[in-house]
């Protein structure tokens, strides 16, 4: 995992802070002043995946890290990982729009998955409803809330290069819980699959898509099998 | 272990299990996974309701391992269809497929004949279909049931 700090053409350096889908709290504000000021920060600017980016010498970026960490950030990651997830603000108390709570959805997709190894860049966008205001459609994992608790996943999508692509459906209607078990599947297929640093739409197009249709039909009775005997199943699932 | 007067007796179908087990070659070796055995999500049956004294599991029956293929003792078989036979409360109209009872028969069905045969809720309507499929097996598991219940097992 690569840690994103980057040195620019004026030779400052760019460290990206990373906030749960670009929420900031007054308190992480408070704390992100006193911070930048401390460390002479030059200048921040906000990036298009809801990241912040701030622009120092190279002698302080061990302190902003620290700094950054302290008051509840992360620092950004690129190359071969989960990215942090791009989210709308809807949820019940934002956005007007919103039908679904995309902003509370990805902010536990990021906490889970931010960070995991994967054979190329693996962008993740959630939008509470069809504006897509995130473009959930141009990542490599989107979802679309559909109503509330019901959403409409997207995968093999990309935003920038020369040919961005739209996204297949993967899953429709699915619930909270079901995003969760289709992003974990298609995070394994794509391990498994993948032939060396392979972005996913390219994984996609050489073995189709159905190889990474989740089998939400046994998850689906899984979920509604007695949960401490699911649990004994699985921890005893081997051999003693 | 739940200690009870209530609770049913399953030691004898756990010790069939452990024959069972004893005569795989995967016991032992490292690749042997219970959730994916019928004798061994049988036996996780059995100690689930041991330890928690549930004898209805909802939604366990979907998590048979029905593409478990092994190649399994059929007189061992036999002996646990027999054995679940002595346990059955008759339930009739009652009777659940998530019962742990049922569990253990339809695992065992499953080893020996790929298949299940649908209970109807007592045992001697139960034995007349396995008649009409195997005729050796239901005189087999009637002698084991007519044993047991001399016995008072």
């Amino acid at each position: 995992m690569g840690t994103a700090i980057f040195k620019q053409k004026n030779a400052l350096y760019a460290l990206i802070a990373v906030s749960d889908c670009g929420l900031i709290s007054v308190e992480q504000l408070d704390g992100l002043n006193r911070l930048v000021q401390a460390a002479n920060v030059k200048g921040l600017k906000m990036t298009t995946r809801q990241t912040l980016i701030l622009l120092a010498e190279e002698d302080e970026i061990a302190n902003l890290t620290t700094g950054l960490e302290r008051i509840g950030f992360k620092i950004g990651t690129f190359s071969n990982t989960v990215r942090n997830v791009k989210a709308c603000s809807g949820n019940d108390d934002l956005c007007p729009r919103a039908v679904g709570d995309a902003l509370g959805l990805g902010i536990a997709i990021q906490e889970k998955y931010y960070g995991q190894q994967v054979p190329h860049d693996f962008k993740i966008a959630t939008a509470g409803c069809s504006r897509g205001c995130t473009d959930p459609l141009c990542a490599d994992f989107g979802v679309m809330c559909k109503n509330s608790g019901s959403f409409d996943i997207y995968i093999g999508g990309k935003g920038s290069g020369r040919k961005p692509l739209h996204g297949q459906m993967l899953a429709a209607g699915v619930s909270y819980d079901q995003v969760f078990f289709s992003l974990e599947f298609v995070l394994n297929r794509y391990q498994e699959l993948a032939s060396g640093k392979e972005r996913l739409h390219n994984t996609i197009d050489r073995v189709g898509i159905d190889k990474f249709i989740p089998p939400l039909e046994s998850h689906e009775a899984a979920a509604a099998v007695d949960e401490d005997f699911l649990n004994m199943l699985n921890s005893e699932g081997a051999s003693k | 272990m739940i200690n009870d007067d209530n609770m049913l007796n399953f030691n004898d179908i756990k010790n069939i299990l452990k024959d069972i087990c004893s005569s795989c070659p995967l016991e032992g070796s490292g690749e042997c996974v219970k959730s994916k055995c019928l004798s061994g999500f049988s036996t996780i049956v059995v100690e689930f309701y041991q330890s928690k004294g549930k004898l209805n599991i909802p939604g366990a029956e979907t998590m048979i391992p029905r593409d478990d293929f092994k190649v399994y003792d059929r007189d061992l078989i036999a002996s646990s269809i027999g054995e679940t036979c002595k346990l059955c409360r008759q339930c009739r109209d009652n009777h659940s497929d998530d019962c742990v009872i049922s569990l253990v028969r339809n695992s065992m069905e499953t080893a020996f004949w790929g298949d299940i045969i649908p209970y109807p809720g007592n045992i001697l309507q139960y034995l007349q279909m396995v008649r009409e499929k195997d005729p050796e097996l239901a005189d087999y598991i009637m002698t084991t049931y007519r044993r047991k219940a001399a016995a008072g097992a």
